[in-house]
């Protein structure tokens, strides 16, 4: 197995991790949103490594997902025939995507990332709060082309680790 | 073809200029590449992303996409950054 093909297929794998958590609504939604941001990080870190990234390299970082999961959900829906043609869908999906990579611990934005999805932090307010009781405000079936986002990019998933 | 579909879906994009490998790009596996400038996009350095071939749509040719923010551009004017494994920015499409 290729490494583009493993990072595809470990993505694919946080995708129905991620079912599983949503299938429980006693579970805070921290844990979704995790398997979330890992899926789409490998999602992209397939398509950098398959571009000659150094598989090693990727590792280590984790700001990847603004900027390549909008590339790889526009690239889709450009060889979908029929997808909507609304410049407004891409334009939503990199906010979102943004978002979901602010999720990452990793992902400060100089400090100015709400909280993240695995760690306790101090608030502004000087109180410890864990992610298990953070609102994060981002369910993806409410937000604009939080849908269609999700639905690209599991497909793509599952079409680069070959298997469905 | 393919920066028109991306023009078509991404109202960010301001320029796309064909990118070439020196004396690669008569190989028939060489990826189209482009460098996408897009006002939408976050300052995250160069980084390629892959797209196989999809003969379906008309796409016979993998390609590679680096997708760059305005000020990103300016620093590639500027040789401060600059693609990877000697490719080249070519003429605008």
């Amino acid at each position: 197995m290729s490494w583009t093909k493993a990072f595809a297929r470990q993505a694919q794998s946080d995708f129905q991790a991620r079912d599983y958590l949503l299938a429980n609504p006693r579970l805070p939604p921290c844990h979704q949103l995790h398997a979330l941001q890992m899926a789409f990080e490998k999602l992209a870190k397939a398509h950098l490594i398959d571009a000659g990234s150094d598989p090693c390299d990727v590792q280590s970082s984790h700001a990847y997902i603004a900027k390549v999961v909008p590339l790889i959900v526009r690239e889709m829906l450009a060889r979908t025939p029929g997808a909507g043609r609304e410049t407004w869908v891409v334009y939503a999906i990199r906010d979102l995507c943004r978002k979901i990579e602010l999720l990452s611990p990793a992902v400060t934005a100089g400090g100015t990332a709400p909280s993240n999805v695995e760690y306790p932090r101090r608030l502004p307010s000087g109180q410890i709060a864990a992610p298990a009781d953070h609102d994060f405000g981002l369910d993806l079936l409410f937000a604009k082309a939080g849908v269609t986002m999700l639905k690209v990019a599991r497909a793509r998933a599952n079409e680069l680790s070959g298997i469905q | 073809m393919l920066a028109q579909a991306h023009r078509g879906l991404d109202s960010g994009i301001t320029h796309i200029f064909r990118v070439i490998a020196p004396g690669q790009e008569s190989a028939t596996a060489e990826p189209i590449k482009l460098l996408e400038v897009n006002q939408n996009t976050t300052e995250s350095g160069i980084l390629p992303v892959f797209f196989s071939a999809h003969p379906a749509t008309g796409l016979h040719y993998p390609s590679i996409i680096v997708e760059v923010h305005p000020s990103e551009w300016l620093q590639m004017q500027a040789g401060q950054l600059t693609l990877p494994n000697g490719w080249k920015v070519d003429r605008a499409l």
